[in-house]
């Protein structure tokens, strides 16, 4: 799943409606968590999920990844947002070196002072956590076959 | 007003149905639409091993480069109808790109 740039995550927004954006996942395999984070400017996603926790990814997209057959894979779990607005960390550089590394051209919004200071509200971040609950994955992006699923033991 | 679902559908290969599962949480599956014959519908095949259900619903396209970049995206929100074999999402509120289009936004 690290091969994918980017996901779909789906919350439900105030009036119910499931919305998914585009967004770059990290996947911490020491937590069994994915990382995705927002900037301040569009905050939707995380007070989509402070009021429903329940999320899904789609990772359906492998352009870029290098992947010949990729498959499709839905991860549904719960999702939390950590506490206030980071603008360093350690998980949150975590973040920032993935998207670096598969986005490089993102790079020239801290390339000179200017930008920075321009572009500061970008870099204040929510942290979203997503626990996986269970898995399906499809040998092709048509989805057209049975899918095969498996479920997360949780801890303890 | 959904006259442009037809638009931007052309302009993608296939797209992103966010509905709700029978226990009210949000699932998403990739799938082909086909323009209906109402201005602001499209037919979807009902992917296997996914238990979606009517109600409210959204359909999202996006693409980028290789690098991440040269991003496009666009977001409608709408309802879905079981047709029986597949489904039909009716579009309610105009299509337009979601966020800024960048994924680690």
């Amino acid at each position: 799943m690290s091969s994918f740039f980017c996901c779909e995550l789906a919350t439900v927004a105030e009036d119910g409606t499931p919305l998914a954006w585009p967004v770059v996942p990290l996947y911490l395999p020491e937590r069994g968590e994915f990382l995705l984070t927002t900037t301040i400017g569009f905050p939707v996603k995380a007070l989509n999920i402070e009021r429903e926790p329940r999320v899904s990814l789609l990772l359906s997209d492998a352009t870029g990844s290098g992947l010949q057959h990729p498959p499709v894979v839905l991860v549904t779990g719960s999702a939390r947002v950590a506490d206030g607005v980071q603008t360093w960390g350690q998980d949150l550089g975590a973040h920032w070196q993935r998207v670096a590394a598969v986005q490089p051209a993102s790079r020239r919004f801290t390339r000179t002072p200017v930008m920075r200071w321009f572009m500061d509200w970008y870099h204040m971040r929510l942290l979203i956590y997503v626990t996986p609950e269970a898995m399906q994955w499809w040998p092709d992006r048509g989805m057209t076959g049975p899918p095969s699923q498996a479920t997360v033991p949780r801890d303890g | 007003m959904t006259a442009d679902l037809e638009g931007w559908l052309a302009q993608f290969p296939d797209c992103v149905l966010s509905a709700l599962d029978v226990n009210g949480a949000p699932l998403s599956v990739r799938c082909r639409p086909v323009p209906g014959a109402h201005p602001g519908t499209a037919h979807l095949d009902r992917p296997p091993g996914v238990a979606l259900v009517p109600g409210p619903a959204s359909l999202l396209c996006h693409r980028h480069d290789e690098r991440l970049w040269q991003l496009r995206s666009f977001l409608a929100r709408g309802a879905l109808e079981s047709t029986g074999a597949g489904w039909v999402f009716t579009a309610h509120s105009p299509a337009r790109r979601s966020g800024h289009g960048r994924p680690g936004g």
